[in-house]
Formats: C-alpha cells, structure tokens, sequence
C-alpha cells in the first residue's frame, strides 16, 4: 500500500503523517506523533486502552485506520486536561484509582467522554458506559472517581 | 539479617546513584553477604544530598502493588525525613551487582519491614551525630525531626541537607535504634502514591512506551501450539514493504523489525510463517481425562496426621467429592514488551520485569556475554501476577537487537501473549472427609493432581518461594528437600513426584486429627508459570468448598463449623468472627439470595471473606456484596492495602467467572479478551474491606485477598440454590466460544 498524506488536529494542534491509510490510528499517535500516553492492548477493539476522543466522541483508536480520521479533531490523554478533562483526573488522584495503571489513561478518556454527554449519570449508567477492562480490578475507585468528577461539575467548576 | 553499607565514597555505584555528594547508603538483605565494592548485593539506596533531597532508590518493581510508596515510607519513618522532600526511584542493574531478587511472593513489605527501617534508622543517627560534632555537645541531646536536627537546649538546628556530608564521613552505626510504633507520623498513613499523577496524565513509562534514539520496532509470531518449530517463511515478501528492515528467526519463531511497530507487524503477515505444531493431539479434553486418571492412583505423601486409615472406619458418615480448576492465563493489560540495544561489547535493556536481575542474566546468557555488560533499566509494569517472572521475551529482543546492531523494541501482540504465557495449571482433586455420629470433621484426606509447577519456574522465584515457604506454613516434606535445592541440585521432589507448588496452600488450619495430603504429578504438556496466589489460588477453592461440603452434611451453620475447627489460634479466628459480624451473617435474605464464607491464610497474613449472591433466573448469578476482613499484621499504608484486596478479589472473581484457557490442537484455543474475557465493570461486586488493627510483623497482601473469593461465592450459591460447584469457571463458555476465535486484526 502506498503511502499517503493524512492531517488532522491532534491535541488542539495541526499535525501530517505521510503513512499507509490503513495504520491504525493508535500506532500513528503513539509511533509517529511520539505520544505514548495510549495504549496498545487488545487490537481488537475489546479493551478500551487505546480510547481517544475522536471530534469529542471516545473511540478505540487501535481499530481506526487512520485514513478515517482526515481533518478530524483527535484528543488523547496528553491533551484531555485542557478539554474539559481536569476534574476527572484530579478525581482519578483523589480517589487513588490507578494500580498498574496501563488501563488507566483509556479509562479516564471514556469517563471524560461520559461526563461531557451526561454530567450526572446513575450507577447503571456509568456501569453500561464504562465497558474498559482492568485487570488490577480498581473498577469500583473509578465509579467513585467518575461520581466524585460528576459531582465536582455540580457545585459549578466543571 | 540486613547489612548497611556506607557508600557516600563511592565513585561508582550499580544503581546509577553517582552524581553529587551527601550522604548515600545502600541496603541488603535476605541472607546475601555484602562484601567490598564490586561484589555488593544491595537491594535500596538512600541518598541524603547537600540540598536536603532525600531519594530512596528501590529494586522492587512498581506493578500496581504501591511498592514504591510502601517501601520508601518504611525509610523515610525512620529517617525522620520530609516526606515532601522524597523522591523515590526505580533501581537500573548495572556493573557488578549479582542481586538476585525479584518482586514476587506478596514479599516487599515483608522482607523491607526490618532492613529498610534500619536503614532509616541508621542514616538518621549519622546525621543527628553529624550535627552533635558541629555544636560540640553530645548525640544524646540532639534529635531529629522532619528533615532537620534539634538541640534543644540552645535552641539551635539543622537541616539534613547541610549535615549530610559530614554524616557521610561517619561509620554506620552496628545498632541503630528503632522508633516505637507510636511514634509513627508516616507508617500507618495512606500517604499519596509516588506513581499515581504520572499514571492519571500519561506520562508514566512502561515497556512499550520506552523510546531511545535510532529505535527500531518489532513484532514476533511464535508457534500456534506449544513448542512449535518453525517451518518456512517469505523472507522477501516482508524485506519488500516499507519501513522493514528485518527479519529474525529467534528459538520461538520470527521477528520483523521495522521502523515502526505496525509496519512490522505487516511484515509478519507478509512473511506468512509456517510452523510445525509438536503435538497437534494435545487437547483440554486430553489432558483433564489424563488428570483424572491421576485421581485414583496413591501419590506422594506431603502431610499426614493421625491415622486417616483408622479415622474413616471410626466415621459415621463419609463424604468423597471431586473438584477441578482450568489453565488460567495471566492476561496483563500490558502484553510483554522488550527494548534492548546490543552494542559493542554490552547490551541495554529497558523491560518492564519482575526479576530484573533474572532479566539481566538472560540476556547476558543469551548473547554470551558477562552479565555485568547488560545494564538493565526497568519500567514501569503494566500488570505482572507472576507472568512476567519470565524472560522469554526479553530473549528474543536481546536477539533481535542483536541481528540489527540497533536499538529494538518488541512488543507482542495479544494474540501472541494470550497463546504464550506460562498458564496456572490445571489440578484436579479428590476429598474424602469423614464425620462422627455429632458431625465433628474427624478424618480428611485430599489428593491433588497437576502437572509439576515448581520445576518450570525461574530459578531464582523458585528459591525464594522456598525460603519463604519454609519460614513460614510450608508442608513438611519441604523440610527435607529444601537444604538440597538450596544448595542447587535438583530438586528430591522432582526426582519422587512431589511439587510443593501444587500442594502449596493445601494444609488445613481446621483441627481435624486425621489428615492425608498426597500430590500425583501429571504432566501436560502445557507451560505453566505461578500465577498471582499460585497454589493457593486452587487449594483454597478446594479446601473452603469442601470444609462448607463438611458443614452442611453435618447440618450445621458454616461459618460456625468453621470457627469450631479453626482451634484456638487468635488470629484466625478474629478474621474469622469479624467477617461474620461485618457480614450481618445471621441476618436473613430474601429468596434467591444466598452468602457464603471462606477463609484463608497465606503470604503471611489471614483473611476471610462473606460474599452474596443473587440467582438470575437463567441459573447464571451475580455476585453483589463482599466483605473482606485482612488482618496483615502492622499496616504500612491502609488505602495500599484495601487497594490490593479490591484487585484481588476482581482478579479472583474474573478467573472464577470466566477464566478457563482451552487446548485444541496442540496449543491454546483462544487468541484475545473476546474469547478470554476478562471481569468487567457490570461484574463487579460492592466490596466492603476491614483492616484489624495488629502489631504484628506485616504480612503479605499482594495474593492474600484473590484466592478466598472463589469459594465465598460457590459456597453462596449453593446457600442460595443448593447447587454445589465443584468446578471453575462458574460460567460456562458460551456456544460461540467453543468456535474457532474470532481473529482480530492483528492475528
């Protein structure tokens, strides 16, 4: 496959690969663009490690060619705290979420992309929402952590 | 017995820790010998510099545990450090150091408590001495405090960062003394982690994000079965495509190197190896018929008690029940990964490892090299549960860097990791236990079958395992083999069929007079690898399941049956009854609800766990509400500790639920998290933990809490529905998941 020109805004930023289309765009952020904060895990879309925010949506990026994402704008954890995504992660801190933390830079992207359509979501809604594995198990700090963000946002800072 | 070295004068140090001066120790322990510089075993560094930063450096590793939280607050108590001024480091292996630890066993904590508080102690009394020569008055009038020293008396002070060069030049003291626990202002506290910010913004490191200059990325196919050999490949067909520059034959299959990960891996599928599968007719069913063939044979005795013989005849009433456990695989979310840079006469490693220094020495082994010219940088680790105790992948990218002169990193793919990792093994067990005429447990017996663990894991986990087994509630015939294993032959209980992994777990804390344990070594053919819990993450579904067996054949409360033959031992017990209260044990559920108990003891430190389910009505249930008592002994850091137990018992459940890895044609059936899932949010249950407060020794934690869950919830459904599990997974695999996997893009 030949290789061809693919822009798009990455954190707020212009960037161009020249690249083969069919790249996924995680391995454009994390190889090309040297951000690593995106995880490779599943491939397969399954995880939720890789999740960016691709024009404000939460996406497995390992299963995006990148191709799809011309002129798009693409969010990843590096960028999320100047989108909208602080109180989340302050939360993550104060809830002490993380252990192995592989997952978590994915798990903080869905919650972000949770609060920004449903500032206050139910239990059941944070379970069906947040379908990222972790295999420490901290499932439990992150619904406190997304609780604590939701309520954060209440009190008028989010 | 720890040793404390003075190394402010150094010029050279292994950990990297040269630059500047102050005061620097180093720290060993678990019975090495430190000697003169070049044949050090050091295990954590303490650096005071002039500018009052105190950096801990640390050889254990940071998967999630909170080790490098933990560890560095243990020195920084007796240090009387500025917490805020500590910075915590993870130890690169470099030049002559031989260490040969590694980050297993739940043993951190454990084997730092004394050493590592020593050592605090120690570089506090240097610099208390220091700053007693600079006043001219004596050490006795001095004290420290966060950072500083005091005399009060003329109501002068000094911080650490001015004392530390002339603490430097001072011996270490033979004894330094210990803080009472009251006085404690860290140990105890749920002081912030160390790792926490870098891990919630992105930036923390681990295998596959490490970057260097001139890298190069790889991508490995190994084997679809076990012990595969590779076939024929189209060399060409890769070298074809941009970006590839590589392409490697390694012992387990091929590697594409390229310059970016993705163009390797379409190097991989253009290259299209074949390989030979060693035994094609290997299948699940194959091998559990096989272990179940192991059940009606007399094994090796690994305990015995009484007369089990005489203890059965006397019995009122028999009960014999047969239970199993599947492979399990580790499933890290961070598949393994490598980068190594083979250069002139010496190689650079950065991994995320277990066992750096086992890392360390395969990668010398495999180049042929002395291990000192390997240095060995490790990231962070993106899970481990034992997994990555192992060093095959570091192998293979040691090779591959090797075949290109240039920097490499490796990372696999899930496929690759869910079809080549070392597997819990599969056991299955027989129980016959034996009642009198008032239902008292009189006689019990249990003969585990499996393939030998012990003898396929790393040499050095095994023998620390030992060491620790054998300090602790190891079975007796550990007695006899350990000194000869020590010493590094092979093993007697290889040679006689014995593997103490399996039987690991299997003695029973119930005071029953009669008692039998044997183990049947079954081979497999399948590679097995400890696993987060190792023996215990069977023998405790085994023994809790069967002792509950016991209870309700004599019609009696499970929990009090318990609490009956648990003997008179205080702590077991306290777990025991505070779970029970904690629980609302006596409190009835509504129909279709059921709780159950089970109770455990290993890496040191007991715990009990309630949990309750809720039948659905397709038979399948959903486990609600757990409550965990841990008694870990001291504390160190609660919030660490509830943390693990919440890990342990999601990592228990998932593997209860849904773990089962399946053999079809000579290898393992499933491919990713699609047909090996993994516990999700939706499963996880409300989990209430209770620390009891002790000031006893610490205990472990790390694989305290994952081997209890699966017997609370089995012994909670058959409360709730008077079905009996007597095999794990829970779930059966659903229809599509007897299929072929579903390949994702990356197979």
């Amino acid at each position: 496959m030949a290789t061809q020109s693919i822009e798009f805004h990455l954190n707020g930023r212009p960037v161009r690969v020249e690249i083969e289309g069919d790249t996924p765009l995680l391995w454009v952020i994390r190889d090309h663009l040297g951000h690593t904060g995106t995880k490779y895990s599943c491939g397969i879309g399954v995880c939720g490690s890789c999740t960016v925010h691709v024009a404000g949506e939460a996406v497995p990026s390992c299963t995006v060619p990148v191709a799809a994402i011309e002129g798009k704008e693409v969010t990843t954890i590096e960028g999320v705290a100047a989108q909208g995504g602080r109180p989340v992660m302050e939360a993550w801190i104060a809830e002490e979420v993380s252990q192995c933390g592989y997952c978590q830079p994915g798990m903080i992207m869905s919650a972000v992309a949770l609060l920004r359509e449903n500032s206050n979501p139910t239990h059941e809604e944070i379970e069906r929402s947040m379908t990222n594995l972790c295999r420490c198990g901290t499932y439990n700090r992150v619904h406190r952590a997304i609780r604590r963000a939701a309520d954060a946002g209440e009190g008028g800072t989010g | 017995m720890s040793e404390i070295l003075n190394l402010s004068r150094r010029s050279f140090l292994e950990s990297g820790l040269i630059v500047g001066g102050g005061l620097v120790l180093g720290v060993s322990w678990a019975g090495a010998k430190a000697k003169a510089q070049g044949d050090v075993n050091l295990h954590a560094w303490i650096r005071v510099a002039s500018d009052g930063e105190v950096t801990i450096t640390i050889e254990d590793v940071e998967m999630g545990q909170g080790v490098h939280t933990s560890l560095p607050m243990l020195i920084a108590e007796e240090l009387d450090a500025d917490w805020s001024r500590v910075r915590v480091e993870m130890a690169s292996l470099d030049g002559p150091a031989q260490s040969r630890r590694s980050t297993s066993g739940s043993r951190s904590v454990r084997e730092g408590w004394e050493p590592l508080r020593h050592a605090g102690a120690a570089a506090r009394e240097m610099l208390v001495t220091a700053a007693a020569k600079t006043w001219g008055v004596p050490s006795e009038s001095c004290h420290a405090r966060i950072g500083q020293v005091f005399h009060d008396a003329s109501g002068r002070s000094l911080a650490y960062g001015a004392l530390a060069e002339r603490a430097s030049k001072s011996p270490v003291p033979d004894a330094p003394r210990l803080k009472p626990a009251s006085a404690y202002r860290l140990i105890g506290k749920s002081l912030p982690r160390s790792d926490t910010p870098a891990k919630v913004d992105g930036t923390a490191v681990f295998g596959t994000d490490v970057q260097v200059p001139g890298l190069l990325s790889a991508a490995i196919r190994m084997s679809p079965g076990f012990d595969g050999e590779l076939r024929r490949f189209d060399r060409e067909a890769a070298l074809a495509l941009t970006g590839v520059h590589a392409v490697v034959e390694v012992p387990e299959g091929l590697i594409v190197i390229a310059d970016h990960f993705w163009q390797a891996h379409k190097g991989l599928r253009a290259a299209a190896p074949v390989f030979r599968v060693s035994h094609p007719e290997l299948t699940s069913a194959g091998i559990e018929a096989e272990l179940r063939a192991g059940l009606d044979e007399a094994g090796a005795v690994a305990f015995s008690q009484g007369n089990c013989a005489s203890g059965f005849e006397e019995a009122e009433t028999v009960i014999e029940a047969d239970y199993s456990v599947p492979f399990l695989a580790h499933a890290t979310m961070e598949p393994m990964s490598c980068t190594a840079h083979v250069n002139g006469d010496g190689c650079e490693i950065w991994v995320p490892t277990q066992g750096p220094s086992g890392a360390r020495r395969a990668a010398a082994e495999a180049l042929g090299i002395p291990t000192e010219r390997v240095r060995v940088h490790t990231t962070f680790l993106g899970g481990g549960f034992g997994r990555r105790t192992y060093n095959d992948f570091v192998v293979q990218t040691v090779l591959a860097s090797k075949a290109v002169r240039r920097p490499v990193k490796l990372i696999w793919t899930r496929e690759e990791d869910m079809r080549h990792d070392r597997y819990r093994p599969a056991y299955e067990t027989r129980f016959r236990g034996g009642l009198d005429e008032n239902g008292n447990a009189i006689a019990w017996s249990q003969r585990i079958v499996g393939p030998p663990l012990a003898g396929q894991s790393s040499p050095d986990w095994v023998k620390s395992a030992a060491e620790w087994l054998h300090s602790t509630a190891g079975p007796s015939f550990l007695d006899e083999s350990l000194p000869g294993f020590l010493a590094n032959k092979v093993p007697a209980w290889i040679r006689t069929g014995r593997d103490w992994l399996g039987v690991d777990g299997a003695r029973v804390s119930y005071a029953i007079p009669h008692q039998s344990l044997e183990y049947v070594l079954r081979h497999s053919g399948v590679p097995v690898g400890i696993w987060r819990g190792v023996g215990q993450t069977q023998n405790t579904f085994f023994i809790e399941s069967f002792i509950d067996e016991l209870a309700h054949a004599a019609v009696q409360d499970p929990y009090a049956y318990r609490r009956r033959f648990l003997g008179s031992e205080a702590r077991p017990l306290r777990v025991l009854n505070r779970a029970a209260r904690a629980a609302g044990w006596d409190e009835p559920l509504g129909p279709g609800r059921g709780r159950g108990i089970a109770f455990h003891r290993g890496v040191g430190s007991f715990t009990c766990q309630v949990a309750e389910v809720s039948m659905r009505e397709d038979g399948q249930f959903d486990v609600e509400r757990v409550v965990c008592v841990v008694d870990c002994g001291r504390v160190v850091h609660p919030d660490g500790v509830v943390s693990q137990v919440e890990g342990g018992i999601a990592f228990g459940l998932s593997a209860a639920i849904h773990g089962r890895v399946r053999v079809e044609a000579g290898g393992v059936a499933q491919s990713n998290f699609h047909d090996y899932p993994l516990l999700t949010m939706r499963e996880m249950p409300r989990i209430e933990v209770h620390l009891i407060e002790s000031d006893a020794p610490p205990g472990g934690v790390g694989e305290l809490a994952n081997p209890a869950i699966a017997p609370a919830v089995a012994n909670a459904v058959f409360a709730a529905s008077g079905k009996r599990i007597r095999s794990l997974p829970f779930r059966t695999p659903r229809a599509s998941e007897s299929q072929p996997g579903r390949e994702g893009p990356l197979s």
